[in-house]
C-alpha cells in the first residue's frame, strides 16, 4: 500500500514536471524547437493525463476498489502484442519504401504518424479484448 | 472452461464484489469467469477453491 501510494504521488510530481516544461516550451518557444506550440500542448497534454490518471488511481486505491489485475494485465499484453505486429510490419514496409525510393521525407511526420497509430491502435485492441474478455 | 462460480457464490452468499474484493481482483473480472469469457490463473483458481473450501476442480471443469 505504502509502495502503491509513493508510485502514484512519484507519477503525479512527474506530470507536473511534464506539463511546467510544456508551458515553458510554449512561453518561451525555444529556436532549437521546431514546432514549439505542438511540442509544447503534446507535453502539457501528457502531463495533465498523467495527472488525472494519478488522482483516479489515488481515488479508487483510497475506497479500497482493485485498479489492476491479472485479466487486465492478460487484455494489455494481448493488445501490446498486436500493436507491436502491426507496427513491426508497417515499419519494415516503409523502411522499404524509403530505401527502394530515396524519397526524402523529414522525420517529425513520420515519427507523429507512427506515434498516432501506436496510441490508436493499442487503444482500439484493448477495448476489443476488453469486451471479449 | 466451463464453472459453477455463481453457484458457489450464491451457496456462500455473497456478491461478486465481495469476493472480488477477497480475490483481489476487479468486479469486472469475476463476472469474466462467470460468464465463461476468461479463465483464471491457477493462482486465482486455487484462492477461490481455498476460499469456498473445495478444490479447483469442483469449481472449474476443462473440456477439450
Amino acid at each position: 500500500m505504502i509502495y502503491v501510494q509513493t508510485k502514484d504521488i512519484g507519477m503525479l510530481v512527474i506530470g507536473a514536471i511534464i506539463a511546467l516544461i510544456g508551458v515553458a516550451i510554449h512561453i518561451l518557444e525555444p529556436g532549437w524547437i521546431i514546432n514549439p506550440s505542438g511540442t509544447g500542448g503534446a507535453f502539457v497534454g501528457a502531463g495533465v493525463a498523467l495527472i488525472v490518471i494519478s488522482i483516479r488511481s489515488i481515488r479508487l486505491q483510497k475506497k479500497g476498489t482493485v485498479v489492476e489485475d491479472e485479466r487486465i494485465f492478460h487484455i494489455a499484453e494481448k493488445a501490446s502484442h498486436k500493436t507491436l505486429t502491426i507496427l513491426i510490419i508497417l515499419e519494415g514496409v516503409l523502411m522499404a519504401f524509403f530505401g527502394v525510393t530515396a524519397f526524402d521525407i523529414q522525420a517529425y511526420p513520420i515519427v507523429s504518424l507512427l506515434f498516432a497509430i501506436t496510441m490508436l491502435s493499442y487503444a482500439g485492441f484493448y477495448y476489443c479484448y476488453k469486451r471479449q474478455m | 472452461m466451463k464453472n459453477t462460480l455463481k453457484v458457489w457464490r450464491a451457496k456462500k452468499d455473497i456478491t461478486q464484489e465481495d469476493l472480488a474484493n477477497k480475490m483481489e481482483v476487479t468486479r469486472q473480472t469475476i463476472n469474466a469467469i462467470e460468464r465463461g469469457k476468461y479463465d483464471p490463473s491457477i493462482k486465482l483458481a486455487f484462492k477461490m477453491a481455498r476460499f469456498f473450501e473445495c478444490s479447483i476442480e469442483d469449481i472449474f471443469l476443462y473440456e477439450e
